[in-house]
């Protein structure tokens, strides 16, 4: 009893400092949570009519309308094999600039990948767009060298331009995570493997690919989840690509049915709980922030 | 071995230069072009984009706008970060605590600023640049609180053992001692927080009722096809000051070792 007593007290003791902290993320983000869930329950219609009365027909609707069930599935299919490629391009440079270069200039490297990551997200789709769409680069290009007449949008203003501008906004989420795991790999495992008659290509997949399940993890924590609520790259260049974004934003300020929209909105906040219980689950709280 | 490398080695520069840094550049080469199209052959070099740019004053009002966000949020979430970090260097074994902090920093921004807007459209407080400021810290205290925890936990605790061996009160050895280790971590926090809120587009796009902040102008002038090489102007402004700040920003970061550059 008395040890119990004495520990929660330096709880509390500890807990002090971060007094403002836990008071506003409790007013501006948990409370405005709480208050979405409400909305969630409640009867909705267009231009924004909200009836205060307890209902389930927002997620019934969510998860079985058939329009959202298909934004809900090729989301999360973009998403995942979005974060795929990425890691298919990130890997190899992060493996490079961990264990193929000396001194400091893997870090140099990943200074040069980490600068445009600051520059405003619009302008880097801006950029994009120049280049992918209509009247972009690649389609004047194509026009110049006579291999079409017609500008084609059927490549450009599509899911493909959305991968590759996701790609560009998230390479760096993917390298820097995989760079330090795989940099933190001790020597010696290599040297062992080796010792014990691995090939390389067996040191890889049996050494090295495990031990970067960390970074593998927190790379994709950092690209699901945002895709997941992304609206701005689909509505700037994916042509007809509809995400779960574009439906949440459609809902909120077009169509003004407040509800459904935060029933979309709490899905998305509940998947999101659970992919990072799961990572949380996998890697132990501690590693990702050491 | 040697193929394998000089392979990454090519496929590393190939992406870097073209996925990352060929857009950018392009962006720069052809805010100077005369015409409102990205087509080569280039028609002649101009001032006129910057010119128009300069005479634009919802330009200047977003920037200003943007700048005023940026310091505010800045501010709010060092004044709440600074002391939090302490506790969560404290209570990083607490899977509750860390989770609160945590949770506001992986959700999607869109949640953020949606539930900013049905919050603040409740309780009857009219958007503002005040409520975005107010929605940018939400996402910038967990941000803080990394960078400055990163640093508490690399701190050997001697030194604050030695300092109230020799008599120094918790409050002296904190000012005297704990501080001046932890500055370079507070200046790049404030640094990488003012940046963030300055570039935010997600969470500001719900949160800002009519006025106007930089990235909401690029959105606005995107509707515009004509206005594309004003944006283009607009755009190679801030990519060289942003990128110069950056640079600088991340080296100093480096040369310090402080934390991992992940924390972005």
């Amino acid at each position: 009893m008395k040890i119990s007593k004495k520990k929660s007290w330096k709880l509390m003791r500890n807990l002090i400092y971060s007094l403002p902290a836990i008071i506003y993320l409790t007013i501006f983000f948990y409370i405005p949570l709480v208050t979405m869930i409400m909305y969630s329950f409640w009867h909705g219609e267009p231009l924004y009519r909200v009836v205060r009365v307890f209902t389930l027909e927002n997620y019934v609707r969510f998860f079985t309308e058939e329009l959202s069930q298909n934004v809900f599935i090729s989301t999360n299919i973009i998403s995942i094999v979005t974060f795929l490629i990425i890691l298919l391009v990130a890997y190899p440079i992060a493996y490079f600039l961990a264990r193929m270069t000396s001194g400091d200039t893997g870090l140099k490297i990943i200074l040069l990948i980490l600068i445009p990551l600051e520059m405003n997200y619009l302008i880097r789709i801006f950029a994009w767009r120049n280049i992918l769409g209509e009247n972009g680069l690649i389609n004047s290009f194509l026009i110049t060298l006579g291999l079409i007449d017609q500008p084609i949008t059927f490549f450009f203003h599509s899911i493909y331009a959305v991968i590759i501008v996701v790609l560009h906004n998230a390479l760096p989420y993917a390298v820097v995570p995989l760079y330090i795991t795989i940099r933190s790999i001790p020597e010696n495992l290599y040297l062992a493997a080796m010792d014990l008659g691995s090939n390389k290509l067996s040191v890889f997949f049996r050494v090295t690919l495990p031990l970067s399940m960390p970074g593998i993890a927190i790379a994709f924590l950092f690209i699901y989840i945002p895709l997941m609520g992304e609206f701005a790259i689909p509505a700037l260049v994916g042509g007809k690509t509809y995400m779960l974004g574009n439906m949440i934003v459609r809902q909120y300020l077009t169509v003004g049915n407040w509800p459904y929209a935060s029933a979309a909105t709490i899905s998305l906040v509940s998947i999101t709980l659970i992919v990072m219980y799961v990572i949380f689950k996998l890697l132990g709280v501690r590693r990702l922030y050491e | 071995m040697s193929k394998v490398k000089s392979f990454l080695n090519i496929f590393t520069s190939t992406v870097i230069l073209l996925l990352i840094y060929f857009p950018i550049g392009l962006v720069l080469l052809f805010s100077f072009n005369d015409s409102i199209y990205f087509i080569f052959p280039f028609k002649g070099f101009t001032l006129k984009w910057y010119s128009r740019l300069l005479e634009d004053p919802a330009f200047f009002k977003s920037i200003l706008n943007s700048i005023i966000i940026a310091l505010g949020a800045t501010a709010g979430s060092l004044s709440i970060g600074i002391p939090a970090s302490f506790s969560f260097v404290r209570l990083r074994r607490n899977t509750l605590f860390v989770g609160f902090i945590v949770i506001p920093f992986i959700m999607p921004w869109l949640v953020i600023g949606v539930s900013s807007l049905v919050f603040f459209h409740t309780i009857g407080i009219p958007l503002s640049i005040l409520t975005v400021i107010l929605s940018h810290i939400i996402y910038s205290i967990p941000l803080v609180v990394f960078i400055i925890a990163a640093r508490l936990i690399s701190l050997n605790p001697n030194y604050e053992k030695a300092s109230m061996d020799l008599g120094a009160n918790e409050l002296q050895t904190f000012m005297n001692i704990t501080l001046p280790l932890i500055y370079p971590s507070i200046a790049v926090s404030a640094l990488i927080t003012f940046l963030w809120s300055f570039d935010n587009f997600i969470i500001t796009f719900f949160t800002i009722g009519s006025e106007v902040t930089f990235p909401i102008w690029v959105w606005g002038s995107l509707r515009h096809p004509t206005n594309v090489p004003v944006i283009t102007a607009a755009s190679s402004i801030v990519i060289v000051i942003g990128s110069l700040i950056v640079y600088f920003l991340e080296s100093y970061r480096m040369r310090k070792g402080l934390g991992t550059a992940l924390m972005i």
